[in-house]
């Protein structure tokens, strides 16, 4: 597939056949809203809901919640059924055997390996949690699919320009959204940059909002609104330039063992530098910035789940369709989810419900179809933006997985969902039976959908796996 | 396969205020698994098979998979984590503590001699290595609170504190670059909202040119570095004051970058040598300040303080514990002192969990009710550890009433001391938030849990982990039995090593429920409280009825009173002590006995310690 021209660089032509300064940047998408080429960039999305599929510790026995029917002619099963419409649009890899393992017990070394294949390590490094049971854990030891994309870089990937490149296709490499993902821990954390690297999601739905779309606001004179960019622009980037300068002085007055900390703080302020001079963001016809959501809740109050949640997903559309990233995670609660889904008339938390001995299949199934029907709503929002070929979700990819096969702690089968085409990169509207092979497989043929096609590995579990190949 | 365990709950980060709870405290099913039960048993006592030893090293184990751990690098061109942390090192939390701990007090680790202490002066001091650690979020809020007169908790817009043993610390961390811009945006929000009181702040008129700004940089700089600022940094904070259009808009630059410095989110120490050095190096007078207020007020240093930094006073021993005297006087220390309590008990917004979202009110009143006790025992009251554990009385209020089964007075007024019944009630172990934290449910070893809380949290001894594959499900509660009924198991057996030394303890707070009101019934039986501290120490050891006597037992205990001097020790410094701390903590401990425990002397004494007043930036993080 060709690559279509760098937005980047046809931007910046576009600003100076405009006349116009870089700093207007923010602005542009109002200025600007028709006579573009088309834009397709191929993106990533890891979703991640709560425990596994329904099964509750009941005597009433596991189901397998297979879809019924043949590879390209089936019927959801019902924990997954709301995403039925888009049946074409998805692909079930059924019965895999997931590619984790490590300290704690299946919530914390499930959470730190589903999307990673990475084992969760014992205490270290300062890290030392409670895995469960007693037993205690470090953190994960390697990162997850969306950040091995996001660090690289090629033709026919969300980006084509290194991470350290100066030209940035997008203000942000990732972003990370969550919704009552809880403290930072082994359980709670499920994205990792690296080894003993995890990423804390932002948590706080108006912060996000805030902080991605502050400059969506039209302005009323475009040539007043350049110059305070312009003047904005200079402004942070004498603050940043001091703020450098501090930690680089402060560098030389710790010990080498502190440089970690300097070194990633800086890039952090890189980051945000580089951010002041991003080119964005590439707007198409589906660029509506979503309403700014409420605050969050004093405890992250268990009865503002469904609102958060509905803000998050709400934003992740217009994060794509206004260029915002190409690589995103979402991750509603955590491990051990202590929601209690009081909206479908529950009244025990999610996780606790799961290991009852009364049979709680039908209240754990009500939960993962909730959440299925969460994800519809942002797939179906991201399915009805044209984006020239196709739609956003076609050029898009999203991962459903869960940190359990299933409540009663089996690993084996994951309940994962494909959704989207990767910008033609899967053959969608398929159920695959691919029984008790290791999810490592799924996750390098995710890696080379995304592009990284010479990838065979992933992680540590299951290393050079290879890809599934009945994926093809 | 593992069934049905709800895991204790986190200990990652204590704090009081602005909420991420999430699904951290998993409560508790109120029945277990019936049908195996048989089963269940039986697994238990095949499970907890073998010796369990007592040193699991933290780190071995974490080593053989950091190096595994390489497939699919494509993203490590980040920040490295874990490169830099010391090779040597668990240093740690929870399992670093528990071991650190024994290390200090009542474990295996010899107690330096007198003539080993005494030779420890001038370049043969020992103490343990700081790390460089970003402020927390209370640290920040009060900061921001005596910098600039910011109130409410804006750091609750901060992803949450990591922890080093049971206290909140950004000590082993490393800034990720949404916490970077966090610290922005938040630098950039509460410049903007301080601006139109630039003239307040900035003392001089800053329209009337460079003089006033560097006047202001200088005097406000100072502050917010905690130290003078130097020549060229008072030059660049002018310079960007030039890059504004006009002076408001200067001043809000120059507090934006204040603000995100590393030397105003960091604590930055590296001693009177201004370089890092394996030896321990005397604090400059400006860290020592800061240090104490971080300690005592969970703040920056007041202008008394930095005044005597600037005049080097504050090595003056009578100075320095002057100081202690003044600052716990001081209203500020209301926030320092409950904190310790708090994240000492674990008791806390993200601990309480699942009340805290379904009651927020009620667990507002839980943490009040235990910050209001501690503030008026080791503040205003005796000051006494004993009482700490004994009072019999508290600081209840809303729903806490009726949980108490006492009647609110009329007229009265949150914060007023309520007489509870004594034969019931006695200090911390018996509030609610701690109950409730430590309570698992009848079927999830809320037992167990309460005994490792007192283990642990109180005793500094660490509780092995169970044995791999272990099945620890809990009987279920069922008519005609109690806990005692169901724990049987753990008492003959393999289980019986281990559980001796929890769930005799945990059996005693039986007479408390989930929510920490008393009951003497359970399952249709009177509850029998009588539990038994084994293994534990001379001044421990033997039989006692309900949580009122056990703590009357531990008020009496040299190993609970050096155990409490240590998690201060912890609090104080932000880190684990290791071995080469263990002189400074022998000064502590003796201090605090010949003090009868007094909390307030216990205080004075960590200030006093040469662990607190130097700093040593490199070389290993010894194992304890």
């Amino acid at each position: 597939m060709s690559l279509p021209r760098r937005r980047g660089l046809s931007r910046r032509a576009l600003f100076k056949s405009l006349g116009l300064s870089a700093a207007l940047a923010p602005f542009v998408p109002l200025l600007n809203a028709s006579g573009q080429e088309a834009k397709r960039p191929k993106r990533l999305l890891l979703f991640f809901s709560p425990d596994g599929s329904a099964d509750s510790d009941s005597s009433a026995g596991p189901i397998d919640w297979k879809p019924m029917g043949t590879e390209t002619d089936f019927t959801l099963n019902q924990i997954q059924a709301p995403l039925q419409p888009l049946a074409s649009k998805l692909i079930v890899p059924w019965g895999l055997r997931m590619s984790v393992k490590g300290a704690g017990e299946q919530h914390a070394y499930g959470s730190a390996g589903m999307f990673t294949g990475a084992i969760l390590k014992d205490p270290g490094n300062g890290a030392d949690f409670d895995g469960g049971n007693g037993h205690r854990t470090g953190w994960g030891s390697g990162p997850s699919m969306d950040q091995i994309v996001a660090a690289a870089a090629g033709p026919d990937m969300p980006y084509a320009e290194a991470p350290d490149s100066a030209a940035q296709e997008t203000p942000y490499r990732t972003l990370e959204l969550g919704v009552q993902c809880g403290n930072p821990n082994s359980v709670t954390r499920i994205i990792y940059k690296g080894d003993d690297q995890p990423l804390h999601p932002e948590t706080n739905p108006q912060a996000a909002f805030d902080r991605l779309f502050a400059n969506f606001t039209p302005p009323s004179d475009p040539a007043a609104a350049m110059a305070a960019a312009e003047q904005k622009k200079r402004e942070q980037t004498s603050v940043l330039d001091l703020v450098t300068a501090d930690l680089n002085r402060l560098k030389k007055r710790v010990s080498s063992e502190e440089y970690p900390k300097i070194e990633a703080h800086l890039a952090g302020i890189r980051a945000l530098e580089q951010r002041l001079d991003t080119m964005v963001p590439e707007m198409n016809a589906g660029c509506t910035v979503p309403m700014r959501p409420d605050a969050a809740g004093k405890y992250a109050n268990n009865a503002n789940f469904p609102t958060e949640t509905a803000a998050v997903l709400g934003m992740i559309p217009a994060i794509f369709a206004c260029d915002l990233t190409r690589v995103a995670s979402v991750q509603l609660s955590c491990g051990f989810s202590n929601v209690t889904h009081t909206w479908l008339g529950h009244d025990t938390p999610h996780h606790t419900m799961s290991h009852e001995d009364t049979d709680n299949r039908d209240k754990l199934m009500a939960i993962d179809n909730w959440y299925a029907t969460q994800l519809f709503s942002m797939l179906q929002a991201m399915d009805a933006i044209d984006e020239g070929d196709g739609t956003m979700l076609d050029n898009t990819l999203v991962v459903w997985g869960r940190e359990l096969g299933t409540t009663s702690h089996s690993m084996q089968p994951w309940p994962v969902v494909l959704i989207g085409g990767a910008r033609g990169a899967l053959r969608t509207g398929r159920f695959l039976d691919v029984n008790k092979e290791p999810s490592a497989k799924l996750m390098v043929s995710i890696l080379q959908a995304m592009g990284m096609t010479s990838t065979t590995s992933i992680g540590n579990v299951d290393p050079d796996s290879g890809p599934l190949t009945q994926l093809a | 396969m593992q069934r049905a365990r709800i895991p204790e709950a986190l200990r990652t980060s204590t704090h009081v205020a602005s909420g991420d709870p999430g699904g951290l405290f998993w409560s508790v099913p109120r029945t277990g698994i019936a049908g195996r039960v048989a089963g269940a048993l039986a697994v238990l006592l095949l499970g907890c098979s073998g010796k369990i030893t007592k040193d699991l090293p933290a780190g071995s184990g974490a080593a053989a998979t950091v190096g595994g751990a390489g497939g699919g690098s494509a993203a490590s061109g980040g920040t490295g984590a874990g490169a830099g942390i010391a090779s040597g090192g668990t240093s740690g939390t929870k399992g670093g503590a528990s071991g650190a701990s024994s290390g200090g007090t009542s474990g295996t680790g010899t107690p330096p001699t007198d003539a080993e202490c005494e030779a420890q002066t001038g370049g043969a001091l020992k103490i343990g290595r700081s790390r460089l650690s970003r402020l927390t979020r209370t640290q920040l809020d009060h900061t921001l609170r005596d910098l600039l007169g910011v109130t409410g908790n804006p750091s609750s817009s901060l992803t949450p504190d990591q922890s080093v043993g049971p206290f909140a610390s950004n000590a082993l961390a490393v800034p990720t670059d949404l916490i970077v811009q966090q610290h922005q945006e938040l630098a950039a929000k509460v410049a903007l909202g301080v601006q139109s009181r630039q003239a307040e702040i900035a003392g001089c008129d800053l329209a009337t040119g460079d003089d006033c700004v560097r006047k202001f940089v200088t005097n406000f700089g100072l502050k917010a570095y905690r130290r003078p600022l130097l020549a060229e940094e008072v030059d660049a904070y002018a310079t960007l004051f030039g890059v504004a259009q006009n002076p408001a808009d200067g001043f809000r630059l120059v507090l934006e970058a204040m603000l995100q410095s590393p030397f105003f989110l960091y604590h930055a120490d590296v001693g009177t040598t201004g370089t890092p050095a394996e030896t321990p190096v005397s604090l400059s007078s400006y860290e020592l300040a800061a240090r104490l207020s971080y300690f005592l007020w969970d703040s920056m240093p007041d202008q008394t303080l930095f005044d005597l930094a600037a005049a080097g006073g504050l090595d003056d021993e009578a100075v320095l514990a002057a100081q202690v005297t003044r600052m716990l006087a001081d209203s500020k220390a209301k926030d320092a002192v409950p904190l310790f309590h708090l994240q000492w008990l674990d008791i806390g917004a993200t601990q309480l969990g699942s009340l805290a979202s379904s009651k927020p009110d009620l667990v507002d009143a839980m943490l009040a009710e235990t910050t209001d006790f501690a503030n008026a025992v080791v503040l205003s009251g005796d000051g006494l550890m004993s009482t700490l554990f004994t009072a019999p009385y508290s600081y209840p209020r809303g729903e806490l009433f009726g949980l108490y089964g006492v009647d609110q007075p009329s007229s009265f007024k949150a914060g007023t001391q309520v007489m509870l019944d004594a034969t019931k009630r006695g200090g911390v172990l018996t509030q609610p938030g701690f109950l409730v934290k430590h309570y698992r449910g009848d079927a999830e070893g809320s037992v167990v849990h309460r005994g490792i809380a007192i283990r642990e949290n109180l005793l500094c001894t660490p509780i092995d982990p169970p044995p791999p594959d272990v099945n620890a499900t809990a009987l279920p509660p069922a008519d005609g039995t109690t806990a005692r009924d169901r724990f049987k198991a753990h008492e003959t057996g393999t289980c019986a090593g281990c559980h001796a030394q929890m769930d005799p303890i945990g059996l005693a707070f039986e007479n408390f429920d989930g929510l920490g009101r008393y009951r003497t019934m359970d399952g249709g039986v009177t509850i029998d409280a009588t539990g038994e501290l084994l293994d534990a120490g001379d001044d421990l050891a033997g039989k006692f009825n309900g949580v009122v006597e056990l703590g009357k037992k531990l008020a009496g205990s040299r190993t609970v009173a050096d155990c409490l001097a240590n998690q201060w020790f912890r609090f104080a410094l932000g880190r684990i002590e290791s071995a080469d701390d263990a002189c400074s903590l022998r000064s502590v401990h003796e201090r605090f006995a010949e003090s009868k425990f007094n909390v307030r002397e216990l205080i004075t004494a960590t200030v006093l310690s040469d662990a607190f007043r130097h700093v040593r930036a490199i070389g290993a993080q010894e194992a304890p």
